[in-house]
C-alpha cells in the first residue's frame, strides 16, 4: 500500500528540476575509438588523422578524444579543459584575398542578404554598429554565419584577429555539430546572462576553437586562438563575440542583436 | 522535471537502420562488435536518466557531466563482458553510479546537492482554482525543504525511488547496497521524513 507521503513524493518527483542533459553520445562518441580494448573499425585511423593534423600544426591541442568535454548548457558548444595551447600567428591578411578577414578561415565570402536566405535560422546584426564590413558563411559544420567588422572608435583591433569585432552565429539546437573551446587554466570562463539567456565570458588567456562533428571528427575553426569572448543563446541561435573588448562593452554589443 | 519513461528514447531517436530502428538487444550486439553509431545510440536512450543519477551523487553538474561520460566509456569497454541476457539498465546505471561515486571522491568540489522544485504551470496539469494552486505549491516547496533537510543517504534513497522512479534493484545499483539495503534505508528514510514533517506515522 502506497502512503500519502509517497503519493506526495511521487507528485513532488515530477516538478523536481535537474540540470539540463548534455549531449552525451555527442561528447563520448569522439572518446570511444581511444576507450575500446579492441581494434576497432576504421574511425581510429580518420580521428588520429585529424589529431595527428592538429598537433602537427603545432597547436599543442591534445587529442580531442582524451579531453574531457563540458557542456556549458548553451546549445551546441562545448569546452574542453587543456593544460597549454601554443600560440599560432594568424596568416598576414594578403590584400589579393578580397574581404575583410578572409585570412581567418570564415568560410565563403558572401553578403548579408544571402546569409539571412540561405541560413535557415535569423542572422542577427547590432544594429547600433549597422551592416557588417564582410560576412561569412561556412556550411561545412552546418551553416555557420560570421559577421566581421573593421576596427573603428570602440572597436579596437584584436591581437588574434586584426579585425575589430567577430561575431559568429549558429543554430545550436539543431545544428549537428558541436562547437568545442579549448581553454587553458588560465582562461576565465565567467557564467552571464544575456537579456534572461544563459552565456559565458571568456577572459585571460587566449582559447582555441573548433568543431566537434557528430561522426566524431574535429575540424579546427581556425589556426589561430581566439581572444576575449562572449558566447550566449538568443532563442535557439547561439552567437558567439569575439574581438578585443571588456566583458561590458560585448555585452553591450550583445543587447543590440535583433 | 518529466519522468524518464521506460524503455523509450526519451532524447532523440533511434537511428532507423534498413528501415526501422533497432531494438535495445540489437543495439547492444552491434556495440560489442565496435559498432560507435549503434553504442551512440544506446548513450542517447539512456542519457537523461545517466545523468540524473550523476548529478544526485556528485552535486555538481561539472562532475556530473564527466562522471556520466567516463561511465559510458566505462561501459563501452565493458560490454563485452556483459550478459546479453541481463537488463541492460541496472548494468549500466551502476557503472555510471561508481563513476560518479569515484568523481565525487577525487573531486574538490564539494556542492551540496540541492533540489528544487519546478513551479510553473506544467501542460497537462488540470487547470487549478489561484488558492488551491498556491496551496498546492506551498506544499510541495515544504515537502521539498524537509526532504533537503535530510541526510544524504536518506536524501538519496528518496530520490533514487521516488524522483528519478528507479525501482529497488535500479536503486541498488546506484547506491552500491543490497537490494534489502534499498528497503530498509527508504523505510527509516521515510519515518524521518514524516517526523520533519510533523506528519502522524502510516502503515505503508
Amino acid at each position: 500500500m502506497t502512503s500519502r507521503l509517497e503519493e506526495q513524493l511521487t507528485a513532488l518527483g515530477h516538478r523536481v528540476e535537474f540540470p539540463p542533459t548534455p549531449p552525451l553520445a555527442l561528447l563520448v562518441r569522439p572518446r570511444l575509438a581511444a576507450s575500446a580494448a579492441r581494434p576497432s573499425s576504421r574511425r581510429p585511423a580518420l580521428i588520429l588523422a585529424a589529431v595527428a593534423g592538429i598537433l602537427a600544426l603545432g597547436l599543442g591541442v591534445p587529442p580531442v578524444r582524451t579531453a574531457i568535454a563540458h557542456w556549458l548548457g548553451i546549445q551546441g558548444v562545448v569546452i574542453s579543459p587543456v593544460p597549454t595551447l601554443t600560440p599560432q600567428p594568424v596568416p598576414r591578411h594578403t590584400p589579393s584575398l578580397p574581404g575583410l578577414g578572409a585570412n581567418l578561415g570564415l568560410g565563403r565570402l558572401s553578403t548579408i542578404e544571402t546569409a539571412r536566405r540561405t541560413a535557415g535560422f535569423q542572422v542577427l546584426v547590432p544594429q547600433q554598429l549597422g551592416s557588417p564590413d564582410a560576412v561569412y558563411i561556412r556550411s561545412d559544420v552546418g551553416p555557420v554565419v560570421t559577421l566581421v567588422y573593421a576596427p573603428r572608435v570602440g572597436l579596437p583591433p584584436s591581437g588574434q584577429t586584426g579585425v575589430g569585432l567577430l561575431i559568429t552565429e549558429f543554430r545550436g539546437a539543431t545544428n549537428p555539430m558541436l562547437m568545442q573551446k579549448f581553454v587553458t587554466p588560465e582562461t576565465t570562463v565567467t557564467p552571464v546572462t544575456v537579456d534572461g539567456g544563459p552565456g559565458f565570458w571568456l577572459g585571460g588567456a587566449p582559447h582555441q576553437l573548433g568543431y566537434l562533428l557528430p561522426d566524431g571528427s574535429f575540424v579546427p575553426d581556425t589556426l589561430r586562438l581566439a581572444g576575449p569572448t562572449l558566447v550566449f543563446e538568443r532563442g535557439d541561435v547561439t552567437v558567439r563575440i569575439e574581438g578585443n573588448l571588456t566583458e561590458t562593452a560585448a555585452l553591450a554589443i550583445a543587447q543590440q542583436l535583433s | 522535471m518529466e519522468p524518464i519513461p521506460r524503455g523509450r528514447c526519451t532524447t532523440g531517436e533511434i537511428a532507423p537502420v534498413e528501415g526501422r530502428p533497432l531494438n535495445e538487444a540489437e543495439l547492444i550486439s552491434r556495440a560489442r562488435r565496435g559498432d560507435e553509431e549503434a553504442y551512440a545510440a544506446l548513450v542517447t536512450h539512456h542519457s537523461d536518466l545517466a545523468f540524473r543519477i550523476a548529478y544526485l551523487l556528485t552535486g555538481s553538474t561539472t562532475d556530473a557531466e564527466e562522471a556520466a561520460q567516463d561511465g559510458f566509456l566505462a561501459a563501452y569497454r565493458a560490454l563485452p563482458r556483459f550478459r546479453s541476457d541481463a537488463p541492460l539498465r541496472p548494468w549500466l546505471l551502476r557503472i555510471v553510479a561508481n563513476s560518479a561515486r569515484n568523481h565525487r571522491r577525487a573531486s574538490r568540489r564539494r556542492a551540496d546537492l540541492e533540489l528544487r522544485v519546478i513551479d510553473q504551470f506544467r501542460r497537462g496539469d488540470a487547470a487549478p482554482s489561484p488558492e488551491a494552486a498556491v496551496e498546492a505549491a506551498e506544499e510541495r516547496a515544504a515537502l521539498l525543504r524537509a526532504v533537503n533537510s535530510l541526510d544524504e543517504s536518506d536524501r538519496r534513497v528518496i530520490a533514487c525511488r521516488f524522483f528519478l522512479d528507479l525501482d529497488v534493484t535500479e536503486s541498488a545499483a546506484v547506491m552500491g547496497c543490497a537490494e534489502g539495503t534499498v528497503k530498509s534505508r527508504l523505510s527509516r528514510a521515510l519515518g524521518r521524513l514524516r517526523d520533519r514533517m510533523a506528519l502522524p506515522a502510516e502503515a505503508t
